[in-house]
């Protein structure tokens, strides 16, 4: 995928001149359409159920963007969209309507909105709003998602890997640990359940986004292979991969590792240099 | 030496150029500005309306004034431009006539090179700076590969001016202890050489594989003292070896999707790029740039150093940078990190930390994760690609220009 066509030149007084063809918003918006599948799979199987969660969370994230755009002066971008949407397919069909509009606000404001916007936080707001209500809420449970999701996610996740704007490095990290730790621990997880469930969703729309992630090559791997070896030991005996509590619990504190990540392959970067140059 | 860059891309703009000679237009005027001249204070040494000589001083280096820059063409000098502070801006020449000055090129090597002028089209590694004229480097790296986009084929503009390339390597060759290194394409080696201290690197790959940046890493010359050049300079240097005047000509390439006939052209160092253009622009809207795509500008004037000159169309939309899309808030656009920009640095580079600490102004960290080993040039496709819209070579220069400032 051409990262850089069409690009376009301006000719306005300041450097660069030539713009490559994925600015802000048209990653934002790539994601966007990569996330219809998902969600029609999802609205298909729950009948017209999901409406009031999908309405509600749009107006959620809409609404405190809204007052942090007003207050503290942060632009207005169309990325909490991404975030309402991976919520509702997500957990729009399990979380009661209250529990799903605090947690969201939870995550969209401490997850992102206090930092700025998407791209200046280190946590994706829908794993925030996700992990608040898993541990607020303990008794909801996330039932099997739409049978559909998994191969609805496909065409965006093959057009994300594609353009890069996901990261190869970090989804191969991920699933090579999970393998190879489920098999060290002696198949602790059914690898099986990976085809099925919220595993390829939420893999590629949350543990990848590029924006939380490690952001150099090797942390990204690195990252990647946290983040699966933490499925691993989150799952327990007997569970499977696919399921949302062990998930988004290792991409939280994959996330927050992923600062750590970089900063050592920094480091090590900053060592090899200083002992070639002498 | 061979060496293959992986990653980089290929920009693939329409209009690329005719790998042949022609001659351009008649050339009116020529302008020089004086910020293509990194670490010089400018000293002028003429007055507007005074008549010069294809080589004669128009100013040197306030502090160093053995570093002199000459006239491209004899002509009057017709409009010096200058900034609050003094400084000159731009100094223009109306071509007339054709006195040039005539240098005794039997003497030192070096001292010939300053005196004609030719000193300045050196450039120091780090920092990006013509040299002091007491310098010395450890090495010397001619640039006779461009993988920019539009560029011309250095190969095709060497072969028209062998002996004098040749002459250009020995004379540098003379000039430091180290190497020669000749960075060229892949492919039969662009000049045959006895000597033992000239070397040929061949870097295959996309851009940035002709940068001078990725040479430097891969030929492990990171954190030496060391001066580039450009093929055409070297070209230069030897005419003026042979002839003991300088070359008044320059070949760039004009191309891009608004030329209409993309071509290598023969016309005047700094030429006015309005006279160059006559009749070679297609209808519409279009930018000149002087230079790169990436890394050049928009200009009137062809750039000192610069060896192509591009006709882009101006497309209105996408005209604002996103860092003034929001008016005066003035918040910058978050850096999306993608698995591109890795290919767009010398590989031991690693592009996001380093966009981050440019962005923050964090050169201590710039420093560590290398920012020395770059120019300008080196990041124009970070910012070409980066979602943040920031200018990282300026963000570079401000870096480079504290960095200079500490002891070393």
């Amino acid at each position: 995928m051409n990262l850089y066509r069409p690009f376009s030149v301006s000719s306005g007084s300041n450097a660069p001149y030539m713009r490559g063809f994925w600015s802000y918003e048209r990653a934002t918006w790539a994601t966007l359409f990569c996330l219809i599948p998902p969600l029609v799979a999802t609205l298909w199987e729950n009948g017209g159920a999901l409406f009031p969660a999908l309405v509600l969370s749009v107006i959620t994230v809409v609404g405190w963007q809204a007052l942090f755009v007003a207050r503290r002066k942060i632009p207005q971008r169309r990325g909490v969209l991404v975030s309402a949407v991976i919520f509702v397919v997500i957990a729009g069909g399990d979380a009661p309507l209250f529990p799903a509009v605090l947690g969201l606000s939870f995550g969209i404001i401490l997850g992102e909105l206090v930092f700025g916007g998407r791209g200046f936080s280190f946590l994706n707001p829908v794993v925030v709003a996700l992990a608040f209500i898993i541990f607020a809420y303990p008794t909801i449970t996330f039932s099997s998602p739409a049978d559909w999701l998994t191969y609805a996610s496909i065409p965006g996740a093959v057009f994300l890997i594609v353009s890069r704007l996901v990261s190869w490095r970090m989804l191969a990290g991920f699933v090579v640990s999970l393998i190879a730790t489920s098999s060290l621990f002696g198949a602790v997880i059914d690898l099986g359940s990976l085809t099925q469930g919220y595993f390829l969703f939420i893999v590629i729309f949350l543990a990848c986004d590029p924006a939380t992630s490690a952001c150099t090559n090797s942390g990204r791997w690195a990252n990647g292979i946290l983040s699966g070896f933490l499925v691993c030991v989150f799952t327990g005996s007997g569970g499977a991969a696919n399921e949302v509590q062990p998930l988004i619990m290792a991409i939280f504190l994959g996330s927050i590792f992923a600062p750590l990540i970089d900063r050592i392959v920094v480091e090590i970067n900053v060592f090899m240099r200083s002992r070639r140059n002498g | 030496m061979k060496f293959t860059i992986r990653g980089g891309l290929d920009l693939r703009i329409k209009g690329n150029p005719k790998q042949s000679i022609e001659d351009g237009a008649e050339i009116s005027s020529v302008a020089l500005s004086g910020g293509d001249l990194r670490g010089i204070r400018p000293k002028l040494l003429v007055q507007p309306e005074q008549r010069v000589a294809i080589g004669q001083p128009l100013f040197c280096d306030r502090n160093d004034p053995e570093v002199m820059f000459t006239s491209p063409v004899a002509g009057v000098v017709s409009h010096i431009d200058r900034s609050r502070r003094s400084r000159f801006e731009k100094i223009e020449i109306q071509c007339d006539g054709k006195k040039t000055v005539t240098f005794d090129t039997s003497g030192d090597v070096r001292e010939v090179l300053l005196k004609s002028g030719l000193w300045t089209t050196l450039t120091t590694r780090p920092f990006g700076n013509v040299p002091n004229s007491s310098a010395a480097a450890e090495a010397i790296l001619v640039t006779a590969i461009d993988t920019n986009p539009l560029a011309a084929d250095p190969t095709v503009i060497v072969q028209s001016a062998q002996a004098e390339f040749a002459l250009g390597l020995e004379k540098l060759a003379s000039l430091v202890d180290g190497p020669v290194i000749i960075c060229q394409a892949a492919g039969s080696p662009i000049i045959e050489t006895e000597r033992k201290n000239i070397r040929i690197a061949e870097f295959r790959g996309k851009h940035p594989a002709g940068l001078p940046g990725v040479h430097l890493e891969r030929l492990r010359l990171g954190g030496q003292r060391v001066w580039q050049i450009g093929y055409q300079d070297v070209i230069a240097i030897g005419h003026l070896f042979q002839n003991g005047q300088l070359s008044p000509d320059q070949i760039v390439a004009l191309a891009g999707p608004m030329a209409r006939n993309p071509r290598l052209l023969r016309t005047r160092r700094c030429a006015n790029l309005q006279d160059m253009l006559v009749g070679e622009a297609l209808d519409g809207e279009l930018i000149v740039f002087s230079g790169s795509v990436l890394s050049g500008r928009p200009a009137s004037f062809l750039g000192h150093r610069h060896v192509q000159v591009c006709l882009m169309p101006a497309n209105s939309r996408d005209q604002q940078s996103p860092y003034s899309q929001h008016g005066n808030r003035n918040m910058p656009m978050p850096v999306l990190p993608n698995e591109t920009f890795e290919g767009t640095l010398p590989r031991s580079i690693l592009p996001v930390p380093l966009m981050r600490a440019l962005s923050v102004g964090d050169w201590e960290t710039a420093h560590r994760l290398g920012v020395k080993d770059l120019l300008e040039e080196d990041v124009a496709l970070l910012s070409t690609l980066c979602t943040s819209g920031a200018d990282y070579g300026a963000l570079l220069r401000r870096a480079l220009v504290d960095l200079e400032g500490l002891p070393q």
